[in-house]
């Protein structure tokens, strides 16, 4: 499903994020991504979206080489991945379920498509009864589970979820766990970037740990290493 | 179809979030589309006038006393030969007499002169009138020839002046044209900085809804397509503003125009403004809607990041 091969990323200042990254992840997977702050986490995350592109390498994501992705074709793949961030991401004047319906609006699905679905994927989440409520209306963790809602939207392959508990004290933190580990049980692979310990070690997934921009462990039912 | 009215949707918003800056790109819009409008009209009138003028120039050439009839027709058929003249007519002295007379209407002094005379004191004439004013001088050597002398009596001192009052009518419209086209590039200008600007500060305001908008898919055009109609909705507002202010005002100012400027020329500028309406619409809209639509792709491609 995701394919990392030999990948390196440097910036334009010189400083090398990655190095020789290799790596495969299978479809149905829960792979989490750990390592400090810095080492290159969100550097992976951010080239699995097309968001930056690698300087060496090869990056094959369903089949589909992004290596050389043309900006035309990234939306095609944002709407294959599902996309949870630690700051949420909501637009403050919409509801929830217009935050929700807004993915599908942007992407040009008719009404009654946006209608069905958007229920659909908040009852999901748990948020069938907070629709009409704004974001400052509702938790952290809720506000959270409506962006996994929204990501859901396009029934993605694939859920990245870039330290999505970061914002969350531990019991809502906990919920969003469980809601990916659902959401992976559906079938679809989960890829959770975190350098949250105690979460790692619980959920007794595939580990990959990253230090200093390269792969230094990856196990297969793995622990937070560093 | 329902990425239109979405794209349409968010340049909708776009404005109304930005409600005072689009007030403000509006009325400078208007402001530069009605000094444009009044500098255009103003060419446009000066050129009407000026081909006005250049129609009622003509030359009229008195005949010799002992001149028959058939001589003078004869010349009057050579001049209608010449490329340069557009018509030349033979005016026989009872023909002059009357209408001298007509002219004279409102002078009682003039009528009775004229009945006290027992003869008719006019000549008879030939008008010339030339395609081109700039041909006079050809038809005034042509008719300074030696056979032409015996016929006609020369007297270009009216042919001198015209040309004289023409030169400073196409002085006057050539400044006009210079400061038409001055006044619309500075306002060309103006508009296009104004828009960019709007634009940026729209990307600015809306750039955590445009990552979002990324983040979740939305092609680029998506993206791009509501600030481009957001520029072409400020063309429509400030046009159809622009034309709600200027009707009135020529309104106001056509009839004093036509009374005291244009009286005696056959111009009528409210007619103009109304013959034109549709036209001047068009091309304001146009002209300032592909101005703001290249500002607007200016200011997307310089800051909205995809």
């Amino acid at each position: 499903m995701i394919e990392f091969k030999e990948v390196d990323k440097f910036y334009r200042n010189g400083v090398q994020a990655l190095s020789d990254i290799t790596m495969s992840i299978e479809a149905g997977d829960f792979v989490s991504i750990v390592g400090q702050s810095g080492t290159g986490k969100t550097t992976i995350a951010r080239l699995i979206i097309a968001e930056e592109k690698p300087s060496e390498g090869q990056i094959i994501i369903g089949g589909w080489d992004i290596t050389h992705i043309k900006n035309a074709d990234i939306p095609l793949l944002r709407r294959q991945i599902g996309v949870v961030f630690q700051d949420f991401k909501l637009l403050p004047k919409k509801t929830l379920g217009e935050n929700v319906a807004f993915a599908l609006e942007v992407a040009g699905e008719p009404r009654q498509v946006i209608k069905k679905i958007v229920p659909q994927v908040l009852k999901i989440v748990g948020l069938e009864n907070k629709q009409q409520r704004f974001p400052n209306e509702v938790s952290g963790g809720e506000q959270q589970r409506a962006v996994i809602a929204r990501s859901l939207v396009h029934r993605p392959k694939i859920l990245l979820a870039d330290e999505p508990t970061g914002n969350l004290d531990s019991i809502n933190a906990e919920e969003i766990i469980s809601l990916l580990r659902k959401i992976n049980d559906l079938g679809t692979t989960v890829v959770l970037v975190t350098h949250n310990r105690e979460i790692v070690n619980k959920l007794k997934r595939r580990v990959i740990t990253i230090q200093d921009g390269k792969i230094i462990s990856d196990q297969k039912t793995g622990r937070y290493i560093l | 179809m329902f990425h239109f009215f979405r794209t349409v949707k968010f340049a909708l918003q776009n404005i109304y979030r930005n409600i005072w800056l689009t007030v403000m790109t509006v009325t400078i819009l208007v402001l530069a589309l009605f000094s444009v409008s009044i500098v255009i009209s103003l060419n446009s009138v000066s050129e009407q006038l000026l081909t006005s003028v250049k129609d009622k120039v003509d030359i009229s050439i008195s005949v010799l006393p002992d001149v028959n009839l058939s001589e003078a027709k004869t010349l009057v058929e050579r001049l209608q030969n010449l490329p340069e003249v557009k018509k030349a007519t033979y005016v026989s002295p009872d023909e002059a007499l009357e209408e001298f007379r007509l002219q004279h209407t409102d002078d009682p002094n003039i009528q009775e002169t004229l009945d006290l005379l027992e003869e008719n004191p006019l000549p008879a004439r030939i008008v010339v009138t030339a395609r081109e004013i700039e041909s006079f001088p050809s038809i005034l050597s042509y008719l300074n020839k030696d056979e032409n002398k015996q016929i006609i009596s020369t007297d270009t001192k009216e042919v001198e002046q015209a040309q004289i009052v023409i030169q400073r009518l196409t002085a006057l419209s050539d400044q006009i044209q210079k400061v038409a086209l001055g006044v619309t590039i500075v306002f060309i200008i103006i508009s296009f900085l104004v828009v960019f600007n709007t634009i940026r500060i729209a990307i600015y305001t809306h750039r955590e809804e445009i990552g979002i908008m990324k983040l979740v898919g939305a092609s680029n055009w998506f993206i791009r397509i509501p600030f481009l109609i957001e520029g072409v909705l400020y063309a429509f507002f400030a046009t159809v503003i622009t034309v709600a202010i200027l009707a009135p005002v020529l309104g106001f100012l056509a009839p004093h125009l036509n009374d005291s400027i244009f009286a005696s020329y056959n111009i009528d500028i409210s007619q103009f403004f109304q013959t034109h309406l549709w036209a001047l619409i068009g091309y304001q809209f146009l002209g300032v809607a592909v101005l703001n639509m290249a500002s607007a792709s200016f200011a997307i491609s310089r800051y909205l990041k995809i």
